[in-house]
């Protein structure tokens, strides 16, 4: 192949490029928001695979580290506002291991914006739709996880 | 030997020390070569030694679980100090079992960029000045877009021998995530950048104490160092804890945040 053909088809490439992306929800606030989006036939981008998880607390550094290894270009994590945790305060965990897993990334000298928290409630339906539109447009901004970093 | 420690004072202090409690944990000279050991009471401490560098809080830790209700006298560095107190924190040693005797480092024993090379509590000798390594400024210089590309040429090399680990003062669980295959795939090398090194820094995070072990351990020379100071560093800009200090300061990333 030649060498305008070749650079032809990595560019065809990177226009194709479509973010993959994991959600963790958490079952109160996040994941019935986000229900709530789609009863209410709100259309987001579908790029997330959302896993629902009982409380954003349960998002060990460890699980979105191998969640990026097992190929997310993003992780975004959804949690209950502060005050109103469904087991009072476990986002008040969240909110110290998920920023400082974003410094840790930055340290490494991976992008920290490849990993999201933001509060999202049972009512805001409209809000998670803009969360992981937002989301999904700055992961597609970024480009694909460097590789050797997935598996 | 050390160079800033007087020796034979150091000795006569343990001896008094030594005289009301069951035992003095330091490093004895022997036949074949320097060994960590627990000195009799009657011991006359003609063996003492020491360097090099060995896991003292680990060796506290393992006597104390055997012999729960013996009172030990304990030879500290700076690191040794910082060590158990992150330990009595995490409920692995008792502090109040323990007499805590500190001597500084001199700086020709200081090739462990210790930052802090003297215990809060300094018996014997003076303290002399620590220096922050000058590969961490380096690395803060380096763009932002080159620094993968440099963890990438270190992280290549590493074999897996977890000696970062095993050599790690505060590191105690029964069950490592290291060595769990939910996170680190077995078999495999070198292993991943983000599920090994990664998850090892994030599990460091308020725990480090600083004592630049692991990376004077590695074969693979890889500045570990980097990695678990500037997090640690995040950690007390964040926070405003530092590991090591005082048993009172209690784990941070482990507790809820009072104030969201």
């Amino acid at each position: 192949m030649s060498e305008a053909a070749n650079s032809m088809n990595a560019e065809a490439v990177q226009e194709k490029f479509e973010p993959k992306i994991i959600g963790y929800l958490c079952n109160w606030c996040s994941y019935a928001g986000s229900d709530l989006a789609g009863t209410s036939r709100m259309v987001h981008e579908p790029n997330v695979r959302i896993v629902r998880v009982m409380c954003s607390a349960r998002v060990d550094p460890d699980l979105v580290l191998r969640t990026f290894r097992e190929g997310a270009d993003g992780v975004i994590v959804l949690g209950c506002h502060i005050g109103d945790c469904h087991y009072t305060d476990g986002n008040h965990r969240t909110i110290k291991r998920i920023p400082m897993l974003k410094k840790l990334l930055e340290i490494s000298g991976i992008e920290p914006d490849r990993l999201h928290l933001e509060w999202v409630s049972a009512s805001e339906g409209e809000k998670f739709v803009q969360e992981i539109n937002g989301f999904v447009e700055r992961i597609r901004k970024l480009g694909p996880l460097p590789k050797g970093l997935k598996r | 030997m050390s160079a800033v420690v007087d020796i034979d004072a150091l000795r006569a202090l343990l001896k008094q020390k030594l005289a009301d409690s069951d035992g003095l944990v330091a490093l004895r000279n022997t036949p074949s070569g320097v060994l960590p050991h627990v000195f009799d009471p009657q011991d006359d401490l003609a063996d003492l030694a020491l360097m090099p560098w060995y896991r003292a809080a680990t060796l506290v830790r393992q006597l104390q679980h055997e012999k729960p209700e013996a009172r030990l006298v304990v030879l500290v560095r700076g690191c040794d100090e910082r060590a158990l107190i992150e330990m009595a924190k995490r409920n692995q040693v008792d502090l109040d079992k323990l007499t805590l005797v500190g001597i500084p480092c001199s700086s020709e024993e200081m090739d462990c960029f210790c930052e802090r090379p003297a215990p809060g509590k300094i018996d014997i000798g003076e303290a002399e000045p620590g220096k922050r390594p000058e590969q961490i400024d380096q690395y803060l210089e380096m763009p932002q877009e080159e620094r993968l590309a440099f963890w990438r040429t270190h992280v290549d090399r590493c074999i897996k021998c977890y000696g970062c680990r095993n050599i790690c003062p505060v590191c105690f669980c029964e069950e490592c995530a290291l060595e769990e295959e939910s996170w680190v795939d077995h078999a495999l090398l070198p292993p991943p950048l983000v599920t090994f090194h990664i998850i090892r820094a994030m599990h460091m995070a308020e725990r480090c104490i600083r004592c630049g072990q692991c990376e004077a351990a590695c074969p693979a020379d890889i500045p570990l160092t980097i990695l678990y100071r500037l997090i640690s560093e995040e950690v007390k800009d964040k926070f405003g804890y530092e590991s090591g200090i005082s048993v009172d300061d209690k784990p941070v990333m482990a507790l809820k945040e009072e104030n969201p």
